[in-house]
């Protein structure tokens, strides 16, 4: 009988494991080699990528001409009874920058607020929707220390105005108003001049009902102040929700177009301010052709923001 | 006893498996630290496409109103000097203020703590203010404003306390208490000691002077009047032009210091298409300013984004952005 030979266990193990091992190594090694060169394509790449980038950024961003502002943002409002409710109206920056310097001919705030409370083109938003429009603004662009800078004497002729044109339409208009007011000079905590007895009534509510404490910037501004508290380190900021034109939003609160170009109107931007569009999420978005063409491009919100990258990029291209 | 001796080839393919294995570890290793270097040169390019985009879609910067800048005019040592004036602390003395608005906010307070962090560069004498004009296009010269006679007598007085005694460490609280607190608002000024009183009384009447002598209503007009001689009627929008040489900043034909040119620029409030332009040494333009003048004069003032072209807004706008 022949007896068959067997090969040791232990060796056979160890030579087919081996065998598995140099195999799979050389597989990784093919592996390796390919990742490898695909790193040096992806670095060529990126390479390439950011001189084309900087190359653009540098085309693109004029290395000498600087924007900015030293100062803090500003929005000039001012306040008016509306049915017994405390509303605020956005005034013209010009008009409320106006009402801080010496009035003469060419500076005439108060013949200006004459004309826009006849015209019935002020925009004004009561108290809650103020309040509401909370989730589109940061501390920086409503905090009544600084930004939002209110003007009784504004709100005084405004208030006149709407009051009695409404009362009286065929015997008010804006000169007739501006005389019985006592003119430029006109100013609510010195009115004087002022001698018609309805003027001199509505100014005294006025001063009752708006200017009194608790009242008037306490109602709007402050309670805003109160929900934007956790904004303060943020920079000043408008944040539009505007899918289309019936649903332009701050917060959430409802602006129609003209609505927007009265606010922009009123805004002096400051230091870092902007303004930005988000979708119904809240996810930044870009704004609309038509938003951009019929309300930012002609009101001169037409600075683009650049990316903070794209300057990073320019620095390490080396040039700036 | 005998020893229990492993067969020869059992131990060869042992050992040259334990070393294939622990290659194949090592390149196991390596693998994995290339395939996370690909993912981060990944990461990076796709930043760096990112980056291409230039400019946020969401976000827009700008301004309705016009570009103003704000002097005060004064008499100081018998001769016109203009201070510059940062335009919110003119904003805050033309607000109606109440004792409620204590603090910080105070105006008279507001104006001593600027006066005491920028000592140097505040005063520019008035035919200096004029040589600026060169620098200014008339869409910026148009924008003057002068503080008034109530601002005026408060830079002239600080700017005497400060003076007068050099050497003391103030706080914001005491000059303003030295220049008579909040009875500057006043005008005349209220609570002011004899010499101040006197000092206040002389600028006063030389500021009714400059009136009377140009039949002005108002002194800004008397300023404007002399400044839009020398600044050319033209249709471009405001620009405030400016040459950097060393620690030197030529602005038309005045030689100022990085804090002069800190106080002029804290001065402005930008409005619709207003860009602060660098030149260099031949007024070439797309020179960049130094990087010490970025540091030390752009950044403290605010003046930090940088203008696209209008080739680039046009490209960005034909990329749909």
């Amino acid at each position: 009988m022949w007896k068959l030979r067997e090969e040791p266990r232990g060796g056979s193990f160890y030579e087919s494991f081996s065998d598995l091992i140099f195999g799979t190594l050389v597989l990784f090694i093919v592996l390796v080699m390919a990742l490898a060169l695909q790193m040096r394509k992806s670095e060529a790449r990126i390479s390439e990528s950011t001189a084309r980038t900087t190359a653009k950024v540098l085309e693109h961003v004029s290395k000498s001409r600087f924007t900015g502002a030293p100062n803090q943002t500003i929005l000039y409002v001012c306040h008016l009874p509306v049915d017994g409710v405390t509303h605020m109206a956005f005034l013209p920056a010009t008009v409320g920058q106006g009402l801080a310097l010496a009035r003469r001919n060419g500076n005439d705030p108060i013949a200006a607020l004459c004309d826009l409370g006849v015209s019935g083109e002020l925009t004004t938003l009561p108290a809650p929707e103020v309040e509401a429009m909370a989730g589109g603004l940061t501390l920086a662009v409503a905090n009544r220390q600084h930004a939002v800078l209110d003007h009784p004497t504004a709100g005084a002729v405004l208030h006149v105005a709407r009051t009695l044109v409404q009362r009286q339409p065929g015997r008010w208009n804006a000169d007739s108003l501006y005389r019985a007011l006592g003119g430029m000079h006109f100013d609510i905590a010195q009115d004087d001049a002022v001698q018609d007895t309805q003027v001199v009534q509505l100014l005294r509510d006025y001063r009752t009902g708006v200017m009194a404490p608790g009242r008037g910037m306490d109602e709007t501004a402050g309670m805003l102040e109160r929900r934007l508290e956790a904004t303060r380190e943020d920079p000043p900021r408008i944040r539009f929700t505007c899918p289309d034109q019936d649903h332009i939003r701050v917060g959430a609160t409802a602006f129609s177009p003209q609505m927007v170009r009265t606010l922009l109107r009123a805004l002096k931007p400051g230091r870092n301010f902007y303004l930005e569009c988000v979708d119904a999420n809240g996810k930044a978005s870009a704004f609309p052709d038509w938003f951009e063409s019929q309300l930012l491009a002609p009101l001169g919100f037409d600075g683009r923001v650049i990316r903070d990258e794209a300057l990073q990029l320019a620095k390490q291209g080396g040039r700036q | 006893m005998k020893l229990d001796v492993r067969p020869a080839e059992n131990s060869f393919y042992e050992s040259f498996s334990d070393l294939i294995f622990g290659t194949l570890v090592l390149f196991l290793v390596m693998v994995m630290a290339l395939a996370l270097q690909l993912r981060n040169a990944q990461q990076k390019a796709s930043r760096a496409e990112s980056a291409a985009q230039l400019v946020y879609a969401e976000r827009r910067s700008g301004s309705a109103s016009q570009t103003s800048f704000a002097v005060a005019l004064m008499l100081r040592d018998g001769k016109p000097f203009l201070a510059m004036v940062p335009e919110s602390l003119q904003l805050r003395w033309e607000q109606p203020w109440s004792p409620a608005k204590a603090g910080a906010d105070e105006p008279v307070l507001a104006l001593c703590a600027y006066f005491l962090d920028n000592r140097e560069g505040v005063f520019l004498d008035y035919d200096g203010f004029l040589k600026l004009s060169k620098g200014m296009t008339r869409a910026m010269s148009d924008g003057l404003i002068e503080c008034g006679a109530r601002i005026a007598n408060a830079c002239l007085l600080i700017d005497h306390v400060l003076r007068s005694e050099p050497n003391r460490a103030w706080s914001p609280s005491e000059l303003a208490k030295a220049v008579g607190g909040i009875g500057l608002r006043e005008y005349p000024p209220a609570g002011l000691s004899a010499g101040l009183d006197a000092l206040a009384k002389e600028n006063g009447q030389w500021r009714s002077e400059i009136l009377r002598r140009t039949g002005a209503d108002l002194v800004v007009d008397a300023i404007a009047f002399d400044l839009n001689q020398k600044v050319p009627k033209d249709a471009q929008p405001p620009r405030l032009r400016f040459q950097v040489d060393g620690d030197r900043v030529r602005v038309g034909e005045v030689n100022l210091t990085f804090a002069g040119m800190r106080a002029l620029l804290r001065t402005i409030r930008p409005g619709q298409g207003f860009y602060i332009e660098h030149l260099g040494p031949a007024e070439e333009i797309e020179t960049p300013p130094p990087d010490q003048f970025l540091r030390e004069v752009l950044q403290p003032t605010g003046f930090v984004n940088r203008v696209l072209s209008d080739v680039g807004l046009r490209e960005v706008q034909r990329r749909g952005r």
